[in-house]
């Protein structure tokens, strides 16, 4: 069974016959797809099979968003905001990662597309117009954004859209290798192709079905080669046994496979998880080591490392990327003022670099 | 419309001598409440219990294991009864825990006790149980909180005396963790100190947390808290202590920073009307300085005294004292 191996395909009737529907019969030709008049009528949740989160990453199902395409990332009170907005095409995920939010944040557990796209053009057109400061936007929020692009070529038909848009810029958040299409197209400024990236352990550990390192960065290499930018994400950075040289292993990788001229900019995340996700995670990932630190709860509910344990791996990580690319933007992900301040010695407004990329 | 259930005799009057007990419908616990049988004692049993009369005329009890409990503690002969024809125990089954859950909330113990033996005793599996059985017990049908219950239903005498002491079954279900007899030794030890619902799940999520980072048993993390309190300690005094000796060794980080700030808080020799707080958990950016006042006079020695504190400081800003509160920004 290839990857992602769904079991079910439900199809709304008035998605019958869009082009993405298409795509997704020919790419699953074994499976009969059902087509249902309302899809939220059908197995939404999946309460009844042993394990509900995997049940939901078997199910595809394929209808109108009736709801926004495009949120702006909402960030938290306290917290940095780092200027994002969200485009929600696929919500849910093939891949499986332990620690991955969407397990106890969709209320819909399936792998959800948006067949209409067409609504979605008009949606940017709508945010962009009536604005000059630049944006950054990315698809990789409540999913993957290359996991399904080997069987439906989403990337392609974002990419034209915001290749004629210069004043977003898109990136494709990814921690797979799924790059053939991009190198069929022609680079575009405005098109980042991101890559979640952790030690080799983290990633055997805690990101089932997701490339290894060494793939993410071959694919990075011929990305970079091919004259796209990249972006790299440490995030989750995990504490985990001998943590310091992994991390200072994958910075090298990271610099071996693209000059810093090329990375367009890096982001730092320290693990974090709402304490209802702890129990899913001990249930999911009983062999998982992510959860065998020191945590204090932080005041947007969340559960981080404390305090000392975050600095000394965001320092760290801050010491190993700088010395091999001094100016590329670097900035941390949820993170109050306070922690930018210990890291970086002030806050995001006074680095150039930043500027360019928050806008 | 008639009821499709089995269908009982009127009342009759039953020697208690003559009833013995199905195990497989007994799930109430505690079995024995004192309210009940002090009423028992002064008015005898008012409502019937249920028996199932089977072809030989045995009469086995399926419903009503309190009453009958308290009747023959009060040395009653007979009790009043509805008589059922054996062949549908499992529809009794399930009236019988419609009719308790109509009358009161059954603990988490109890209804992980349903689901056992709708499992075990009488063999069904967790699409018959939730279609049936998971409504009248208020519970949402998913196979996890099945998974749950039946987790729990395993666990041995100490460990269901604390869940079905008012624990929520997410709480419940974190003692499926433990090894059986480290589960056991936790939950005598948590019952010994008799912390309340709250602070026994949170004792639990903290031992819990400590074996898998620290790599140790309940017996060490226990004996290691036991080490650091002196035996001597009166119980409740003691209890707390030995909660915050566990919660140190959960996070020994934050700890220490709260013995630093502490430390540094008490060589300011600060009046006690000012109190100082860090953020919780120290994550945020401001400490708060709180003077607290009844009248004109005692602000005004507050004020005084915190000057002294700023006049030395400014005098002494290479051995700053101050700069000690500080030091986890
Ligand atoms: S790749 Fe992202 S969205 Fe997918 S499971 Fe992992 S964390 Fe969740």
């Amino acid at each position: 069974m290839s990857f992602p191996g769904f079991s079910k395909i439900l199809i709304a009737e008035e998605a019958v016959s869009t082009p993405l529907t298409k795509k997704a019969k020919a790419a699953w030709p074994d499976i009969a797809p059902q087509i249902v008049r309302n899809l939220a009528d059908h197995e939404l949740q999946l309460d009844m099979e042993p394990d509900p989160v995997a049940a939901g990453k078997r199910t595809l199902a394929l209808g109108p968003n009736r709801g926004k395409f495009i949120r702006k990332c909402p960030g938290t009170m306290g917290l940095v905001c780092c200027n994002y907005w969200v485009i929600d095409l696929v919500e849910g995920c093939p891949i499986d990662c332990s620690y991955c939010i969407l397990q106890g944040y969709l209320t819909d557990r399936r792998i959800r597309l948006a067949t209409n796209i067409n609504d979605l053009v008009d949606e940017i057109d709508a945010e962009l117009a009536g604005g000059t400061q630049p944006v950054r936007v990315g698809t990789g929020e409540l999913s993957d954004s290359l996991i399904l692009d080997p069987q439906l070529g989403l990337a392609e038909t974002l990419i034209d859209i915001f290749r004629t848009r210069p004043r977003a810029t898109l990136e494709l958040k990814t921690k797979t290798a799924n790059i053939d299409s991009l190198l069929n197209l022609e680079p575009a400024d405005n098109i980042v192709i991101g890559w979640s990236v952790n030690t080799p352990a983290i990633i055997s550990s805690d990101e089932r079905g997701a490339s290894n390192l060494h793939d993410r960065l071959a694919a990075a290499r011929q990305i970079v080669k091919h004259g796209w930018k990249v972006a790299f994400h440490f995030d989750p950075l995990v504490l985990h046994d001998r943590w310091e040289e992994g991390y200072r292993r994958v910075v090298d990788d990271i610099f071996s496979v693209a000059p810093p001229e090329k990375v367009a900019w890096i982001s730092l995340g320290a693990f974090r998880f709402h304490p209802s996700l702890k129990q899913v995670i001990r249930d999911r990932f009983p062999m998982s080591d992510i959860l065998n630190s020191e945590f204090v709860l932080c005041p947007d509910n969340k559960m981080r490392y404390v305090k000392p344990e975050r600095l000394k791996l965001f320092r760290t990580l801050k010491n190993a990327i700088v010395a091999k690319a001094p100016s590329t933007p670097l900035y941390l992900c949820m993170e109050g003022i306070e922690i930018w301040e210990s890291v970086f010695g002030g806050s995001p407004r006074g680095d150039k670099n930043l500027c360019q990329v928050f806008g | 419309m008639s009821p499709k259930g089995p269908a009982p005799s009127s009342v009759v009057r039953e020697f208690i001598k003559d009833i013995v007990v199905d195990n497989r419908f007994c799930f109430s616990f505690p079995a024995e409440t004192s309210a009940l049988n002090k009423s028992v004692a002064s008015f005898g049993v008012i409502n019937p219990v249920w028996i199932v009369k089977s072809q030989d005329n045995r009469k086995t009890i399926v419903s009503g294991f309190r009453r009958y409990n308290a009747a023959r503690k009060a040395g009653l002969e007979t009790i009043p009864a509805l008589t059922f024809k054996a062949g549908r125990e499992y529809d009794l089954f399930i009236a019988h825990v419609a009719e308790n859950t109509a009358v009161r909330k059954l603990n988490v113990g109890e209804i992980s006790r349903v689901i056992f033996c709708a499992n075990e005793h009488f063999g069904h599996g967790f699409e018959k149980i939730s279609d049936r059985l998971f409504d009248a017990l208020g519970l949402e049908r998913s196979r996890k909180i099945y998974d749950m219950l039946l987790a729990v239903a395993g666990y041995g005498p100490a460990a269901k005396d604390i869940v079905s002491a008012g624990m929520s079954l997410k709480a419940a279900y974190r003692l499926a963790r433990f090894e059986p007899d480290q589960r056991e030794t936790l939950c005598k030890w948590i019952m010994d100190n008799r912390y309340g619902t709250s602070k026994s799940s949170l004792m639990i999520d903290m031992i819990d947390d400590i074996q898998a980072v620290k790599k140790k048993s309940v017996d060490e993390i226990i004996a290691d808290a036991e080490a650091h309190v002196s035996p001597d300690m009166e119980k409740p005094q003691r209890s707390s202590r030995l909660f915050e000796s566990v919660a140190t060794m959960r996070n020994p980080i934050l700890a220490r920073m709260r013995r630093d700030f502490q430390t540094a808080l008490e060589s300011l020799n600060l009046p006690p009307s000012v109190e100082v707080i860090p953020p919780n958990n120290f994550e945020g950016r401001h400490i708060e300085f709180v003077i607290r006042a009844r009248d004109r006079s005692s602000a005004i020695s507050s004020f005084k005294a915190l000057s002294k504190v700023a006049e030395a400081e400014s005098e002494n800003t290479e051995s700053s004292k101050l700069s000690g509160l500080f030091g986890w920004i």
